[in-house]
């Protein structure tokens, strides 16, 4: 991160220098020595590029509001575009997350409930990823792609402490 | 898989060192590869078939963060950090806002995991 975060925030990227590279492909040359010269996380990099291409609906969360609940289906999931969000489970845990997180996408996906229960602290902005159309587009993505993200998703899963059966 | 390339290890060799450019991913086809901690050269994570490896510092553009070496003969798909590129590009805007949100998502799990 570039900018010093509150210490007790586990998660977030720091938005300040998207208005750099916006504009830019994450694929160009150009891009790279942006993200280089800014020294760039590999998470700001990767959060970037997903704003830059993404047209998904916003949702506005108020203060207390839950995002997510722990053990419960997912319909939608989130990409923290602003504000932050407390982030616990049952056994516990408890985390401050921001810009940047994102709940629920791997759940949905590999169809098992919500890791974390994640509840609005102030005003929180998201982008809501619509796991219906992720779920049609499924079948179409690239063979080699499908395998990185099923191991991603149970890297994510087996992180959170959630357990995968083989129906996915 | 079309742009993906098949690649074999002996055992000891090394895949990829922490701090180098990251130029390619892989999946286990075959064998076990052994990630090793940037500081203290200890495995931390043992990986098999199956499995990918290298995709996050090639998504981001950046350097390997970790060593990788392979423990017995391995056998590797192999896709340069062109080779993703090529495919994202052909791939629906769906398609590469799943593959990037979950390495994000990822990043996210790592950082909170590491919280004692």
């Amino acid at each position: 991160m570039n900018n010093a975060q509150p210490s007790d925030v586990h998660f977030e990227v720091d938005y300040t220098y998207f208005s750099e590279v916006n504009g830019l492909s994450p694929d160009s040359i150009r891009w790279f020595e942006v993200c280089e010269r800014l020294n760039l996380s590999s998470a700001e990099r990767i959060f970037f590029a997903l704003c830059r291409s993404m047209e998904l609906d916003s949702h506005v969360f108020k203060p207390g509001d839950v995002i997510a609940s722990e053990g419960s289906e997912v319909y939608q999931s989130h990409i923290m575009m602003n504000g932050y969000v407390t982030v616990s489970q049952k056994n516990g845990k408890n985390f401050r997350v921001g810009i940047g997180g994102v709940f629920g996408l791997a759940e949905g996906v590999m169809d098992v409930p919500h890791a974390y229960t994640v509840i609005a602290e102030g005003m929180v902005t998201t982008s809501v990823i619509p796991l219906s159309k992720v779920q049609k587009e499924l079948p179409r993505i690239h063979k080699g792609l499908q395998g990185i993200e099923r191991c991603t998703m149970l890297r994510i899963l087996n992180g959170a402490g959630v357990s995968v059966g083989e129906k996915s | 898989m079309s742009g993906f390339t098949e690649a074999k290890f002996n055992a000891g060799e090394v895949l990829f060192k922490a701090g180098d450019p990251a130029k390619e991913l892989f999946i286990l086809q075959k064998g076990e590869i052994e990630l090793l901690d940037s500081g203290s050269g200890k495995a931390f994570a043992k990986l098999k078939a199956g499995e990918s490896f290298g995709e996050q510092a090639v998504l981001a553009g950046g350097v390997r963060s970790a060593t990788a070496v392979a423990k017995e003969d391995c056998v590797c798909l192999k896709l340069t950090a062109d080779g993703l590129t090529a495919i994202l590009s052909k791939e629906s805007t769906m398609s590469n806002l799943l593959f990037r949100a979950l390495h994000l998502q990822l990043f996210m799990q790592n950082a909170l995991s590491q919280v004692r």
